[in-house]
């Protein structure tokens, strides 16, 4: 019982650490989010080979290529690395609110269940 | 395979899809549109497989039903409308497969990727608390097959 109580205590903390990260993940995602940009993106689409990512930032195709003997830019495997580690750091978050999201529902779902069969007792 | 087991193995199939789905640079940009595309005929099936706890909510839904029942039908049927807006406004941002044989055209319209994206987030939460909710079905449709397992080994 002792051992229950503990597991589901962590998960409480781990619900309440995923919820926190995903509402911060999201209000950086609306705070750079920039509607015109990504009008204007739309607009352009087929123009052009650019893509646009998520939150209006433009991806590493629409950038100029770094040329070569100059300091301009990060090289191609590092930020390839980046967006590999921000993907799975994504695919990670979303997997913890959903994880999260449907322990804390199913939770609320058994304690109501409980409570009302107790006051029908 | 009975209905229930198949029932059990769409809705899985359903979950993560849909959770690899919510991040495209996972899957690539291709795939990314062709598994939207599965999971909404998947939703179909889902909607038909259900059609009759559907119609009877929906016949019964101004005579009694309790409070609880009233917001899960209202939750699913958000979660209707937030799928609806994500398979069309991913088939306006969409790159790879041409719509324009259903008179859509590509970058037509304004703002169809911050509809995209913030829809998608907000049926992903809609849709972790339809699981939620419904968990004790899963567990229930989890049991035999667990038995059964144990049966065997």
């Amino acid at each position: 019982m002792i051992f229950r109580r503990r597991m589901m205590q962590i998960v409480c903390i781990l619900c309440i650490l995923t919820a926190g990260l995903y509402s911060f993940n999201s209000l950086d995602y609306l705070s750079k989010a920039n509607p015109t940009k990504i009008v204007q993106a739309v607009q352009s689409f087929g123009q052009n080979n650019g893509t646009v990512l998520e939150g209006g930032h433009e991806s590493a195709s629409n950038q100029p290529p770094p040329s070569a003997g100059t300091n301009q830019g990060p090289p191609a495997d590092s930020k390839r690395e980046k967006s590999s580690f921000e993907a799975l750091w994504n695919l990670l978050l979303f997997l913890g609110v959903f994880v999260s999201t449907i322990t804390v529902t199913h939770l609320i779902d058994q304690v109501s269940r409980t409570t009302r069969r107790a006051v029908k007792a | 395979m009975d209905k229930n087991k198949f029932k059990l193995v769409l809705d899985l199939v359903m979950a993560l899809s849909l959770l690899l789905i919510m991040v495209p640079n996972i899957l690539g940009q291709i795939v990314h549109e062709w598994v939207g595309l599965i999971i909404g005929a998947v939703l179909l099936i889902h909607l038909v497989i259900n059609w009759n706890s559907i119609k009877t909510l929906t016949l019964n839904f101004f005579h009694s039903l309790s409070f609880k029942i009233r917001i899960t039908y209202f939750l699913n049927l958000l979660i209707f409308i937030g799928f609806v807006s994500i398979i069309i406004s991913g088939m306006y941002i969409s790159k790879s497969i041409d719509f324009s044989w259903l008179g859509i055209s590509r970058g037509s319209g304004m703002g169809w990727k911050l509809l995209h994206t913030s829809t998608s987030y907000l049926t992903f939460l809609l849709v972790s608390i339809h699981i939620g909710m419904n968990f004790r079905w899963v567990l229930s449709a989890v049991k035999p097959i667990k038995t059964n397992l144990r049966l065997t080994y």
